[in-house]
């Protein structure tokens, strides 16, 4: 059925070029998102993002008569349709592997998929023994200068789609998981931390043929 | 994208500060390629990032109106709902639920429109004639001289950075009303409404994808109503923006009455 | 080979056809399979795939058992193949020229990557979320100093797959896991094929 000559080329193709492993992932990683970045992305105005995103936010609190926890809800699940279609994106840009352990997942998402997408590489950190990933936003396009009026400080997680993205986007590589924001600089706390927890591969769910 | 798009009103310069002068010529030259320098320093995200927000707008706004009339115990379904069911299920809405959508999304581009126009300004803007659009010391000055440059401006400007290209085609009867033609409107510019899918029924394609694509038009709307209404001193309520399919693409046709 | 692609399909990750494009057919001509028979076919394959990867020589698996698997980016890479279908990304949302221009690991480990028969080759291309984009040409045999059909193969599936996440998943009306019919997907495919013809 396969071919072997044509395996053989392959193989021995793969040989000659540069592996791609783990332990010196560093390098690569940030040099492929930088270079999507810089090279091949179709760029706008971050501050049209931002007001754009502001005008959805304040329409929601409008509809949802400031019930802030169905406009969290709402945020979540537009970002997960949105991670739901978007992660083809990432993909055929990237091409890249699957990630078997937090650490890398955590550098994907910070330096290529924050990057390409929002322009940000957020600082990744593991921990709950190894279980929960928390990503910390240094700069977050969604909310540059914005301010929460008092009454959402308590209860709206203002950039909230971001976790609906990343649920959706993770759930189509068979990653099952829960998101959520731990704290958000709009609300006075001192860092914007997103937590990854209850990770889960999906392993009857990964396509056959990829190992 | 290209310049000569407004063939129809006077000369492209009276949507600039007046240039009489080889001096003033010059001089704003110079602050259009200043502009054009520090728009670029601006920070950006990527397009992609952009695109499937205001994809997801529709939708969201759809499924609001549809929570509306359900007790929040059972707006489970919405909740799980996929953004193309809802975006097909527009369709199948009451005529007031219809328009309410549309509202919801008017607001949207309206909170847009507005915004933006103070980005702009604040970003120094040459193409923008303070004097004669910010004169508001609480008189009106919304006669027609005035809101030509600022049509411009919106033609111009605002498209460009709303919608990644200039309007195309500007033409005014000098009474108040002025038509935007966009040949190519960028938020239905790659939209495939699926023929004979499961969710149109209806025997006339294109009357279906008129009406569904309806509240990506009704974006552009709120857009330019904000932005009237942040440069103008007239009140919002009394402007109209009407769009329809035309030939050749996209019509807004806006109304500012004189007071 | 590129010159000589056949056809075109898309599987998505149930093993249903959502697409399937003739090239080099006249419009009027009739289909080689019918639209049932695509369906079974499509079906087939995807099924003869997900058991073909369980056919792994114990060699291997050993191998796997140890480090392989854990250290799975240590897969061996799909060479760039430059000059296909260059600049065909103007008008999408990847900046020309190209879509990538690095080489690339594969998914595609273990299942089937080319079929062969004396008249035809096919190429699958599988991604992480499961859809297969299969590709039909003639035999590889027939196109003199093309060195690594596979990769070539690989590279073209590749940017399809480009063009489907720009054009296929940002329209708001898809719905996802179902037949694709967009005309402006199809038309992007169609000069992007028919660039390679011209190119090669």
């Amino acid at each position: 059925m396969s071919n072997p000559t044509a395996a053989a080329a392959v193989s021995s193709a793969s040989a000659s070029s540069a592996s791609f492993n783990i332990p010196q992932i560093n390098k690569p990683l940030k040099a492929l998102g930088d270079d999507i970045w810089t090279n091949k992305t179709a760029k706008i105005n971050a501050e049209l993002f931002t007001l754009t995103y502001g005008s959805i936010v304040a329409q929601l609190c409008h509809d949802y008569k400031r019930d802030f926890k169905r406009v969290n809800e709402k945020l979540f699940q537009m970002g997960y349709n949105i991670g739901n279609r978007i992660i083809e994106d990432f993909l055929a840009r990237t091409a890249l592997p699957r990630c078997y352990t937090l650490e890398t997942m955590g550098e994907v998402l910070s330096k290529v998929a924050f990057k390409i997408f929002l322009n940000i590489t957020p600082k990744y950190k593991i921990s709950n023994n190894n279980n929960d990933l928390i990503l910390t936003l240094g700069e977050n396009p969604l909310s540059d200068f914005v301010e929460l009026p008092s009454d959402a400080m308590k209860d709206l997680w203002y950039s909230n789609i971001l976790c609906g993205v990343l649920k959706g986007a993770l759930e189509m590589v068979q990653l099952d998981c829960q998101v959520e924001f731990l704290s958000d600089m709009l609300r006075g706390d001192s860092s914007t931390e997103i937590r990854i927890f209850s990770l889960k591969l999906l392993k009857d769910e990964i396509p056959a043929g990829e190992d | 994208m290209s310049n000569n798009t407004h063939p129809q009103t006077a000369n492209r310069s009276s949507a600039l500060p007046t240039v009489n002068t080889q001096q003033q010529r010059l001089q704003y030259e110079q602050q259009l390629r200043q502009y054009e320098i520090y728009k670029k320093s601006l920070p950006t995200v990527n397009t992609i990032s952009y695109e499937y927000l205001m994809n997801e707008m529709v939708p969201l706004a759809i499924s609001l109106e549809i929570e509306e009339g359900q007790d929040i115990n059972t707006s489970h379904s919405t909740k799980m709902a996929q953004s193309h069911q809802l975006i097909y299920q527009y369709c199948k809405l009451t005529l007031p639920q219809q328009q309410s959508i549309l509202n919801r999304i008017h607001q949207i581009g309206f909170g847009i429109g507005s915004r933006i126009s103070e980005m702009l300004i604040f970003h120094n803007n040459p193409n923008l004639n303070f004097k004669s659009l910010l004169s508001s010391d609480g008189r009106n000055n919304n006669n027609g001289a005035e809101l030509l440059p600022v049509m411009k401006f919106i033609c111009k400007d605002v498209w460009k950075l709303v919608f990644g290209k200039q309007v195309d085609n500007l033409k005014t009867n000098h009474r108040g009303t002025f038509y935007l033609l966009d040949k190519n409107y960028c938020l239905i510019r790659n939209f495939v409404v699926e023929k004979n899918s499961k969710f149109v029924e209806d025997s006339d394609d294109n009357l279906e994808r008129h009406v569904i694509l309806k509240p990506y038009l009704e974006i552009a709307a709120g857009v330019i109503k904000g932005v009237l209404s942040n440069l103008i001193n007239i009140d919002t309520e009394a402007m109209t923006c009407v769009y329809e399919f035309v030939d050749n693409g996209v019509s807004f046709n806006v109304h500012v009455p004189k007071s | 080979m590129a010159g000589s692609i056949e056809s075109l399909m898309i599987i998505n990750k149930s093993g249903g056809l959502i697409y399937h494009k003739e090239f080099n057919n006249d419009a009027n001509s009739k289909p080689r399979l019918s639209s049932n028979e695509m369906l079974v076919f499509a079906g087939t394959l995807h099924g003869a795939y997900t058991i073909a990867s369980r056919l792994k020589p114990k060699a291997i698996q050993l191998k796997n058992d140890s480090s392989y698997n854990i250290n799975a980016n240590t897969a061996p890479r799909v060479p760039y193949v430059p000059g296909l279908g260059v600049n065909q990304c103007s008008g999408t949302t990847f900046k020309a020229p190209d879509f990538f221009s690095e080489s690339f690991p594969s998914w595609n480990k273990t299942g089937i990557k080319q079929i062969e028969t004396d008249d035809f080759t096919m190429y699958c291309y599988q991604t992480l979320t499961g859809v297969k984009f299969i590709m039909v040409t003639l035999p590889h045999s027939w196109v003199n100093g093309l060195q690594q059909p596979i990769s070539v193969a690989d590279n073209i599936l590749r940017k399809v797959y480009c063009l489907y996440s720009d054009y296929v998943m940002k329209s708001p009306f898809y719905s996802l896991e179902m037949p694709i019919k967009n005309d402006i997907f199809d038309k992007k495919l169609k000069s992007f094929i028919a660039s390679l013809q011209r190119d090669f």
